[in-house]
């Protein structure tokens, strides 16, 4: 009989490997190549014939850093460093604004019955899939009058669109496949609701929490859309800013390369720390089915 | 008195509109230090009554007293009752012990007293060598010990016992009934259990409330519920092989067995209803002698069960069961006269279920 988990005869472990290797090379070299690109200059990247030989050259990082751009056309000024600020910061405060409206009412969800209830879940989620655009024209309207235009309170404030429903629903989830019962047990012990929430279900459902908090967090780091039309140039996130490097005398792919690489690594950085509950978070999700 | 249920009602809101009544106008009393055993079929409302006493689901209608106080509309942990889960429910990042000495420490005993008390527990219940060991990698009968000690760990107004011993292998289950009853009795608990095993019902409860589809049938000690069953059903419901129960109709010089072609029989000291009434008369298997009496019966099988017979018998168009304390030598296909003591005779009424009388040896 065939095994499937390649401990048997040679030949399917083999393409096995084989496989992985492809779909590696497929996803990461992009990767890799954008990374090897963030230590050429831009005569080398264009060079023709390409070539794996290069001197690398931290200029793209420090000029990234410095925030003045070298380019043909002479020095121009450009704020990269301060665009990852606003998207580490605006990132980071959604989604805990999120978790710390959406951890308690996905609780609510998943234990309480209520009136329309299900019609409130779901209408949170239609936020997903709403067109951003349908929202952002009577948004920008209001965000003038209301005097939220271009801050980071608004900004955070619309990001919740993206954040808090991923946070509901799938902390709900965890919290309807923990047991009400050992909350029960807990509270016939003497504990009050509250207690029994935040010491039995929170640090039950905590895969789930990690791994919808990490979610949105890259959902919301993504973002493009709210911020370009919201903020201008002082609140954006990279993924805006980096527009700036299109310029008036050609595309600086050094730059963009190593703005890449500098604002992958925060969400990098996260999903390798929260790792360990993410890997029994999704898993635990997917046994769930 | 200590616990009352008075009228206690529970109807959950089932999908479009539809509704189940768990629980009928439930009432039930209870005494300080008494063991009160629900006992009914699976899905009869025994669970619900418990959550409710608890408070971990509303009350639809009626009202709860313990010790005195009105609780149904308290929050469970003002109730001062202790539960031992039908799922167990243990909280699976603790250790056993921790998962038993929990709800002590929480209470305001002393470490040295709660750690006194897990010990206790885990002899009393066979878990101290799993103590150190978390939910996830033990049995189900591991789990339902651990949850079990929890409980009894706990003191409280009312222990509430759901299913406590239903994973347990017979053996342990027959040893922990007995040490579970004495150490409830040793401190003077107060307790309800649920069960559907009537074994146990009889051996740990000193009162049993028979419950069927959320209707209390009869609420006594074993041996009234035994002796002088209030309807068919708990007669029928309590027993093992159950009651067998011959529709019949009250003729002018005794009852007719419907289907049965025999004379009337006499039934002295029963006092029978008016002549027509329908009735049911029902006789325990082991009330049913082979070899004397006005019936005849054929065997359709005979068993030896190690330590009794089971004989079932055709009566005419009827199926009854007799059991004996000896071999029956009688072969399949054989016809033999069986018959019953009036004293051990039960009537009841034919539409409603509702006992009418009992047999004078029922007194
Ligand atoms: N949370 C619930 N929602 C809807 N129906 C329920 C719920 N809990 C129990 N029931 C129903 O109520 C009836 C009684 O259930 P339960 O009290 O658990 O019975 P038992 O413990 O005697 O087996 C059953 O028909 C069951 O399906
Ligand atoms: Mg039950």
């Amino acid at each position: 009989m065939a095994r499937i988990d390649g401990t048997g005869s040679p030949i399917p472990r083999i393409l096995r490997a084989i496989a992985l290797v492809v779909v590696l090379v497929f996803f990461l070299f992009p990767i890799l190549w954008i990374f090897l690109m963030s230590f050429q200059t831009n005569e080398t990247i264009l060079a023709i014939p390409p070539s794996l030989a290069f001197t690398p050259t931290l200029i793209n990082y420090t000029s990234l850093i410095s925030g003045h751009l070298q380019t043909a056309a002479g020095s121009l000024d450009l704020p990269f460093m301060h665009n990852l600020f606003n998207s580490v910061l605006l990132s980071s405060v959604s989604v805990l604004v999120s978790l710390v409206l959406g951890v308690p009412a996905a609780y609510a969800f998943a234990r309480f019955r209520f009136r329309l209830g299900e019609d409130i879940a779901f209408t949170l989620l239609s936020f997903r899939f709403a067109p951003p655009l349908l929202v952002l024209l009577p948004l920008s309207l209001y965000f003038k009058d209301l005097g939220l235009a271009n801050t980071y309170t608004g900004l955070i404030w619309v990001y919740q669109l993206i954040c808090l429903p991923l946070i509901l629903w799938i902390v709900r989830g965890y919290f309807e496949d923990a047991s009400p019962d050992v909350e029960y047990a807990y509270r016939v012990d003497g504990h009050s609701w509250w207690r029994a929430f935040t010491r039995i279900a929170i640090p039950l459902a905590g895969p789930g929490i990690a791994a919808a908090g990490l979610l949105a967090f890259i959902f919301a780091w993504n973002n493009f859309v709210f911020a370009l039309i919201l903020a201008s140039a002082d609140k954006q996130p990279v993924t805006v800013g980096a527009l700036a490097f299109v310029t008036a005398s050609g595309i600086q792919y050094g730059q963009i390369a190593a703005a890449i690489v500098l604002s992958i690594m925060p969400t990098l950085a996260l999903a390798l720390y929260a790792q360990r509950w993410l890997v029994e978070g999704l898993s635990l999700g997917a046994v769930k089915g | 008195m200590t616990l009352a249920l008075t009228s206690l009602s529970k109807t959950y809101p089932g999908r479009h509109g539809s509704s189940v009544q768990a629980v009928r106008s439930l009432d039930l009393r209870m005494d300080k230090g008494e063991i009160v055993a629900l006992l009914g079929s699976s899905g009869c409302g025994k669970t619900s009554t418990l959550r409710m006493i608890a408070g971990f689901e509303s009350v639809t209608d009626g009202g709860i007293t313990l010790a005195g106080r009105r609780i149904e509309t308290l929050t469970p942990d003002r109730r001062r009752v202790a539960m031992a889960f039908e799922g167990y429910a243990l909280y699976p990042p603790l250790t056993i012990e921790e998962n038993i000495g929990f709800g002590l420490t929480a209470r305001g005993l002393d470490r040295n007293e709660a750690a006194k008390r897990v010990r206790e527990m885990a002899d009393m219940l066979e878990i101290g060598p799993i103590l150190k060991g978390r939910p996830a990698g033990l049995s189900g009968g591991q789990q339902q010990r651990a949850s079990l000690a929890r409980a009894l760990a706990r003191d409280a107004d009312l222990h509430l016992l759901d299913e406590p011993m239903g994973q347990l292998e017979p053996q342990l289950r027959a040893i922990l009934r007995g040490r579970v009853k004495a150490a409830l009795k040793a401190r003077g608990l107060t307790a309800v259990l649920v069960t559907h095993d009537q074994t146990e019902a009889n051996a740990m409860a000193d009162r049993i409330a028979v419950m069927e589809a959320g209707v209390l049938q009869q609420y006594g000690a074993p041996s009234e519920l035994r002796d002088r069953p209030a309807n068919l059903l708990v007669a029928t419901f309590l027993g093992e092989p159950p009651m067998n129960a011959l529709p019949a109709t009250v003729e002018p010089h005794g009852l007719h067995i419907d289907d049965v072609a025999e004379d009337a029989l006499a039934l002295p000291g029963v006092a029978l209803p008016a002549v027509g009434s329908k009735v049911v008369l029902g006789i325990r298997p082991h009330r049913l002698h082979l070899g004397a009496g006005v019936w005849r019966g054929q065997v359709i099988s005979n068993q030896w069960l190690g330590d009794q017979a089971h004989v079932v018998l055709a009566l005419g168009s009827r199926i009854v069961v007799a059991v004996a304390h000896q071999r029956v030598p009688v072969r399949v296909g054989e016809t033999v006269p069986l018959g019953f003591g009036a004293e051990h005779a039960h009537l009841f009424d034919a539409a409603s279920g509702r006992a009418l009388a009992h047999g004078t040896a029922s007194a």
